[in-house]
């Protein structure tokens, strides 16, 4: 039997019980989805720290290589430098030779060149000939070099076969 | 001073613990032209007998309820409220029964036991708050239903009333459902629906006339001090036991 009632009012104590419940529920609702929510952002955040972890690590092994790509580089260069100064030296004859062979072009037929000296600065040649003037036309000739200058009769020394010895001095301006 | 809730001699917390587990009071209001019966009444988780706590009668003498029409609402619920107040009833609701010249009632016999609103559409009940309840089969042939209504703007004025008093209502009936249902108290497990029609008719369904003092009496437990005021108003105690059950089923 249904029984007649006019108004549907809940006693106060029921609606209050009502009331705590969907209280509790909204309350647990919203813990629940707040809870969720922390949770992706927690696990978004270890993902990320996890990914500035592996690209921290990566950099570090990148400064590392970048450092020995750098000193490699320098060693690099340096080593080219000295590669490029031995195929210099390897690819052009010494300068003394061609002046070596220049004077040897000079000395005329009844002059003996009996020793040179070449150094860095300075330059010294013994001259066998009959006189005088063959050896000053050949300090002549000789300082018409570019790489000599100041070349100058130093001494005359008798030789066992009629002539004399010429030494010759001069200075190296540029080999 | 004490908090809403809160009772003498115990915490605001166990007060309140105690409220939402027991529930308000229920003060039993039957309404009629003539007179307004209210009552305070208990019930015994274990024995689960009816222990009638208090009774007063106040009588219509200015026509404040003329035709079942609040004309003084002041003065209704502040028989109400004084009520509450004399037996001390904190966090009151009430359960009114209304009876007079407004309320439509009738027993209805149908060929089916379940009908549908629209087999129960009545000219009556057009622009009335309405609803039904199964009694049982008839005696004759096909299924007793008892029909009642009342006016939208009639239960509106309760409600103000209750707003008026601070008394929350809980239900508002017919004096007859209260009544059907404190038949069914009186039963027991014994109720079928076949005997109260057979009741009903042999009553000329006056459902009042078959509670006599002595079946009232076997189920409720009366104060000695409002014994004397209650003998001529048993009949009138079934109807606010009824509400009371009706009340306390919320």
């Amino acid at each position: 039997m249904k029984d007649i009632n006019f108004i549907n009012n809940q006693k106060p104590n029921k609606e209050i019980l009502n009331w705590i419940k969907v209280s509790l529920l909204l309350i647990v609702i919203t813990i629940c989805t707040m809870s969720i929510i922390t949770v992706k952002q927690l696990l978004k955040i270890s993902a990320i720290k996890q990914e500035i972890r592996e690209y921290t690590y990566k950099k570090e092994n990148l400064n590392d290589a970048l450092k020995k790509k750098n000193n490699l580089k320098k060693q690099q260069k340096k080593l080219k430098k000295q590669y490029d100064a031995i195929n210099k030296l390897k690819s052009t004859p010494k300068k003394s030779f061609a002046l070596l062979e220049n004077i040897y072009k000079v000395i005329p037929q009844n002059t003996t060149l009996k020793s040179i000296s070449i150094t860095k600065k300075n330059i010294n040649l013994q001259v066998s000939c009959p006189d005088e003037k063959i050896a000053n036309w050949l300090a002549k000739q000789i300082s018409d070099f570019p790489q000599i200058k100041n070349l100058k009769l130093a001494s005359i020394t008798k030789s066992n076969n009629n002539g004399f010895i010429f030494d010759i001095k001069g200075k190296i301006n540029k080999l | 001073m004490l908090w809403p809730f809160e009772k003498k001699g115990q915490t605001l917390l166990n007060s309140y613990w105690q409220f939402l587990r027991a529930g308000p009071e229920i003060i039993s209001a039957s309404i009629s032209p003539q007179e307004l019966n209210l009552s305070w009444i208990k019930k015994n988780k274990k024995t689960k007998i009816i222990d009638i706590k208090s009774h007063k009668k106040f009588l219509f003498k200015n026509l404040e309820f003329e035709k079942s029409i609040v004309f003084n609402p002041t003065k209704i619920s502040s028989f109400l409220k004084n009520f509450a107040k004399e037996n001390s009833i904190k966090n009151a609701t009430f359960a009114i029964s209304i009876c007079g010249p407004t309320i439509f009632e009738k027993i209805l016999t149908l060929s089916t036991s379940t009908p549908e609103k629209k087999d129960l559409n009545l000219k009556e009940l057009k622009n009335l708050k309405w609803d039904y309840t199964y009694l049982g089969p008839s005696v004759k042939n096909g299924f007793e239903f008892y029909i009642c209504g009342m006016k939208r703007e009639i239960l509106f004025q309760y409600k103000l009333l209750g707003i008026k008093s601070g008394i929350k209502p809980v239900v508002i009936t017919t004096a007859k459902t209260a009544q059907i249902e404190f038949y069914k108290y009186l039963k027991g497990e014994n109720f079928r629906q076949n005997q109260l029609v057979i009741d009903l008719q042999n009553s000329n369904y006056n459902i009042q006339s078959i509670f006599t003092p002595e079946t009232i009496a076997k189920k409720i437990k009366l104060n000695q001090n409002i014994e004397a005021e209650i003998k001529e108003d048993y009949p009138l105690l079934a109807t606010n036991i009824g509400l009371f059950l009706l009340g306390n089923k919320l």
